[in-house]
């Protein structure tokens, strides 16, 4: 019986020895050397107690990153918070100073003015000069996003004029192309008239040439018969 | 001249700062570990206080302290562990006092502060503040958890100080830090699901509420 429980016991604990809650911060935190931390994630794994423990601590964990998300804005100094400091640093070590001497002289208060001078400057300094640099940033993004706007308004109206040049070199196109047109259509009528006249010049002269060549054939004939008549009558007369 | 100094601060450890503080009452040197150490002390105060206006002035009053007590600090120890000592000691002192006063919403009825404080957060869709509602969830958990776990949580956690640093700087044993830290995650994961349950209660209640009415109506 007691044998018995002893492996169930073994089976839900391979490692019998539970790692303390110590180990497990060391372990939770990343401050435990790598070859007992891979022990640490088997046991984790092979343990239910312990794995339900780790879970719980993890998890509380995670829930204070919820914060960290907003780390800057937390607890964050406000803008004249800087002066607060300033005035503090200042009064500190001038009004200590002061009585750790004693007995002040004019010199050693302008000392002192100077010491506090630059104390003021110097813890002054960092905070205006990121302020410097976030103003600068600033100013570089408008100019930037400035120049961007401004190309793009050159682009477009560059864009626009070379549309409206396009479109009038288009036109002077069509315009010249139709003169052309028209132009050749003229010399073309041209041409044709020029032929059609002299076709019908062409054709008179054939008429004039045909009439003529008639009236010859006519006289020709009449000549034949003329002929033809004379050699009858002596014919005739020879005969008798 | 002033200027040469001025840039070979930057150069200068915290130690041989203080050092200066210590031998010549130095200004400047004061204040280079003013503005080195000022933003993780402010946020160690406030997390510590759960308010930021106390956090800044518990801040300032903690590098008075480093200034006024600069002949105690021992140049063996880094001036890191002295620094956090003495503004976690400020704050426990703060705390002290507080509780002291019952007028101080720190003191005594913790859930109702807590209470108190989701209340005021206007419920609205939007992530940030979401966000913002958990952040301020975790904060007041962390309040409610005593200061011995709350500093050990917040040095670990928020300022990432390794259990060795944080034990010389509370000036207890390691395996007491760690096993308060332990201790301390426990009570924080209880303490949020107890707002939760709150949170939950406080939503059933409103739903309950218009569901009458709108039966009524």
């Amino acid at each position: 019986m007691q044998e018995h429980d002893k492996s169930i016991d073994q089976r839900n604990d391979p490692d019998l020895k539970h790692p303390s809650a110590e180990e497990w911060m060391e372990y939770l935190y990343g401050e435990v050397a790598s070859k007992r931390r891979r022990e640490l994630s088997a046991h984790a794994k092979g343990c239910e107690a312990c794995g339900t423990k780790l879970a719980d601590w993890r998890r509380a964990k995670a829930s204070l990153n919820d914060d960290m998300i907003r780390a800057t804005g937390f607890g964050a100094i406000p803008s004249n918070g800087i002066l607060k400091w300033a005035a503090m640093i200042a009064l500190l070590v001038f009004g200590l100073y002061g009585t750790a001497k004693g007995t002040t002289n004019s010199r050693q208060i302008s000392e002192l003015r100077g010491s506090v001078e630059r104390s003021v400057r110097a813890s002054l300094e960092p905070e205006i000069k990121t302020r410097i640099a976030v103003a600068q940033a600033e100013a570089m993004e408008r100019v930037r996003s400035e120049v961007a706007k401004a190309r793009e308004n050159t682009l477009a109206v560059a864009q626009a004029d070379n549309k409206q040049l396009l479109e009038s070199l288009a036109k002077i196109t069509a315009h010249a192309r139709s003169e052309d047109r028209e132009f050749l259509i003229g010399a073309l009528q041209q041409i044709e008239e020029r032929r059609s006249n002299e076709l019908a010049s062409l054709r008179k002269e054939l008429e004039t040439v045909a009439v003529l060549t008639e009236a010859s054939l006519k006289k020709a004939q009449q000549q034949i018969i003329q002929l033809a008549s004379y050699s009858d009558g002596s014919e005739t007369s020879a005969q008798q | 001249m002033s200027g040469f100094k001025l840039l070979s601060f930057f150069a200068i450890t915290d130690e041989e700062a203080m050092h200066r503080v210590q031998l010549h009452d130095d200004a400047e040197a004061f204040t280079q570990l003013v503005s080195r150490w000022r933003t993780p002390i402010e946020r160690l105060c406030t997390r510590m206080l759960g308010d930021s206006h106390r956090g800044e002035d518990l801040a300032q009053e903690t590098f008075s302290k480093i200034y006024t007590r600069r002949k105690d600090y021992r140049g063996v120890a880094k001036f890191s562990t002295f620094l956090w000592r003495v503004a976690v000691n400020s704050c426990y002192d703060e705390l002290r006092r507080l509780k002291r006063r019952p007028e101080s919403p720190l003191d005594g009825g913790d859930d109702d502060f807590v209470h108190d404080r989701f209340q005021s957060d206007e419920p609205a869709p939007d992530e940030a503040v979401q966000n913002d509602e958990q952040a301020a969830n975790v904060r007041n958990a962390l309040q409610t958890l005593p200061e011995l776990y709350r500093s050990v949580l917040i040095l670990r956690h928020y300022e990432n100080l390794k259990f060795r640093e944080i034990a010389s700087v509370l000036e207890i044993p390691e395996g007491t830090v760690k096993s308060r830290m332990a201790e301390g995650l426990d009570l924080l994961g209880k303490a949020l699901k107890r707002q939760n349950k709150q949170e939950f209660k406080i939503c059933k209640n409103t739903t309950n509420q218009s569901i009458r009415e709108t039966i009524l109506i």
